[in-house]
């Protein structure tokens, strides 16, 4: 079967009534809380999981994945109108998006910003479904030293790539892979770090930190402080449509942001949020008059954000193909599969054939829903964001104890959640990033045993990590990566990023 | 994220605040504990590494990453750490604990009421009239949502 047939039949299950009402259902609240500061895909996500149990798996991983394509469509929203990233991916979009904004053209910005995100979806649609069976082939060849070797580069990626510190991102992977440990040892049977609740030894569950650490903890910190909503003009059709200069001037931008997009999104580690930078240093720094960056260039609109789109798109690859998650949202899309007994990886596109291909169509549908959607909308959304906090927090609260609570009708895991929440106000304050803690904790049970059987299959010969082409050259790659950080840190030297002052009054910025 | 501190000089044990003396304590702490815990448990061989090498060496890790944070001092956004704020968590906390005590013997509809009023009450500049109004609207919300479209197990009331 070629690449058309299986898009033929993945056509054929995203077209279905029930596929495309929860595909409409995830595109329409992603793009919401896209737009809501402080609500991310993660939490979503996280409050929907024990829903999507009484869906069938392909529906509920429909519905989950467009809420976090959706919500990178709406971001640019508040991030434009407001200059408050809805979401972490958006904050770069604020740098020239808002100056734009004040400059009487939100509407063609944000009309462009639509029209990049779904070109930028359909390059990183067509790079998934034309790599993805490409690498399922390859990864039939992983054993267990390169999957260490892949998830050892993904933690240190994704240490070093929140760049806020690499110490501090370190610390945020190792208390993941601390937290990921807790339940039964699998080899020997011993419980670890249980504390003596039984409860614990089948470890800790992804919902209650995901929820806890990243929405609750956000909750903490906001409630009862007041987020200040800018007031917005009145958008009219004719304002929102771009002039030709936008346009022209928009194309290459659009283009190189999808390709960055595409190949960040691939990386583990890496993700919509890194490539949004990478992909503005890139235009500022390609640019004939850089100093246009800042005061409202639509090129440092376009191109970050056809990059995220791409990149939400294609970390799909190494998700669905490999197992191993690139970022944290991905993390827990993994999660919703293996709940449902799909068990990604190679065999996934032979096993789960229309699961898959249903995914990668759905995933066009929901693009061109969010494309129709969206800009009639944009009216909608800026009323939205109008709605008081106060009112909207003590709702989710409410909606995050009786999803965690009816998993498994358990008060104990709403008990966790609290502690997480707890946990991830702490870190807040203490300038530890989560996002990196929770891509450990997801790839610390694979990443402990696929060591331990390497150790088992080489007799105990550690030159096993380094002997194959695949193990040896990820391992050499992670170092490489690890070196070039602790140099760039000591010998600091002028790089050409953006000086992100834009949205520091949001705190919803861990998504 | 912040990228403004690329070009930032390293700077060596200058400046820790009192913050940054409790982050570099609760890693040493968790550290320590964890390798405690590796210790108790079977470390095994090269051969068959056993339960207790993976906690030891990440407590091993975490130890050391203690040493860095004092060694790399502040943070470059530590102006703009946020503040403390007590209100938050608590109230919050308050109406997660409510809703573990309540849900099995009131049931849904009093239990949310409570949770909103109890969270809804961080905020103080919600008047009482609006705060009563969001918790009869979220409690009907969520018996509706989740008990007759969704179908969750769970009892709206105590009867």
């Amino acid at each position: 079967m070629n690449i058309f047939d299986n898009l033929l039949m993945g056509f054929g299950v995203a077209l279905s009534w029930e596929a495309l009402l929860y595909c409409f259902i995830g595109v329409t609240l992603g793009t919401f809380i896209g737009v809501l500061p402080g609500l991310g895909p993660m939490v979503t996500i996280g409050m929907l999981l024990p829903i999507t149990y009484y869906l069938d798996p392909t529906s509920a991983i429909i519905m989950l994945a467009g809420i976090y394509y959706g919500s990178q469509y709406g971001n640019s929203t508040a991030s434009i109108l407001l200059n408050l990233p809805g979401t972490s991916a958006g904050a770069v979009t604020c740098l020239d998006g808002h100056p734009l904004a004040l400059q009487g053209r939100a509407g063609s910005a944000l009309f462009m910003t639509t029209i990049a995100s779904f070109f930028g979806s359909c390059f990183g649609i067509i790079v998934l479904a034309s790599l993805a069976p490409v690498l399922a082939n390859f990864a039939l060849q992983f054993g267990p030293t390169e999957y260490f070797a892949l998830m050892l580069l993904g933690l240190i990626a994704a240490a070093i790539l929140v760049r806020d510190s690499l110490v501090r991102g370190l610390v945020s992977v190792l208390l993941g892979l601390l937290l990921g440990l807790v339940g039964t040892d699998i080899y020997s049977g011993s419980p670890r770090f249980t504390f003596g609740f039984l409860k614990l030894s089948d470890g800790i569950g992804l919902v209650p930190i995901a929820t806890g650490v990243f929405g609750v903890a956000l909750i903490m910190a906001n409630a009862g402080r007041h987020v200040v909503n800018g007031s917005t003009e009145k958008l009219g059709w004719r304002s929102m449509m771009p002039g030709p200069g936008d346009v022209r001037r928009s194309i290459l931008p659009m283009f190189r942001g999808a390709s960055i997009g595409s190949i960040l999104g691939m990386l583990p580690g890496a993700g919509p949020t890194i490539s949004t930078f990478i992909a503005y240093a890139t235009e500022k720094k390609i640019a004939r008059d850089p100093s246009r960056f800042g005061r409202g260039a639509i090129e440092g609109v376009a191109a970050p954000e056809a990059s995220n789109n791409a990149a939400s798109q294609t970390g799909f690859v190494p998700t669905l193909t490999l197992g191993v998650p690139g970022d944290p949202v991905m993390a827990v899309m993994l999660g919703a599969l293996m709940i449902h007994g799909v068990p990604p990886g190679p065999m996934l596109l032979v096993d789960h054939a229309p699961l898959f291909w249903g995914l990668v169509a759905s995933f066009f549908i929901g693009n061109l829903l969010l494309l129709i959607l969206n800009i009639p909308l944009i009216g909608l959304w800026v009323q939205l964001l109008k709605v008081p906090y106060g009112l909207l927090y003590p709702m989710i609260i409410s909606f995050v104890c009786i999803g965690v609570y009816s998993i498994n009708n358990s008060v104990f895991d709403v008990g966790l959640v609290m502690a997480f929440g707890l946990f991830g106000y702490m870190m807040l304050l203490l300038s530890i990033e989560p996002a990196p803690m929770l891509l450990g904790f997801i790839l610390a049970p694979m990443i402990e045993e696929n060591f331990r059987r390497s150790l088992i299959l080489s007799r105990g010969d550690f030159m096993t990590f380094v002997e194959t082409p695949i193990s040896g050259g990820l391992i050499a790659l992670s170092a490489l990566l690890l070196g070039w950080i602790i140099i760039s840190d000591f010998y600091p030297k002028k790089t050409q990023v953006p000086n992100q002052d834009a949205g520091k009054e949001n705190s919803g910025g861990q998504d | 994220m912040n990228f403004s501190n690329v070009d930032r000089k390293p700077r060596f044990y200058k400046g820790l605040s009192a913050r940054d003396w409790i982050t570099i304590s609760l890693v040493a702490g968790c550290g320590v504990y964890s390798m405690w815990e590796g210790l108790s448990l079977d470390p095994g061989s090269v051969r068959r590494i056993g339960a207790g090498a993976f906690p030891f060496a990440i407590g091993a890790l975490l130890s050391i990453m203690a040493i860095f944070l004092g060694l790399a001092g502040s943070p470059a956004n530590s102006a703009d750490q946020p503040k403390i704020s007590i209100r938050g968590p608590v109230h919050i906390s308050a109406a997660m604990i409510a809703f573990m005590i309540l849900i099995n013997p009131l049931g849904l509809a009093p239990t949310i009421a409570i949770v909103t009023i109890l969270s809804a009450s961080a905020d103080r500049s919600l008047k009482l009239r609006s705060i009563l109004l969001l918790a009869l609207f979220a409690s009907s919300l969520c018996t509706v949502v989740f008990v007759f479209l969704l179908g969750l197990p769970l009892q709206p009331f105590w009867w």
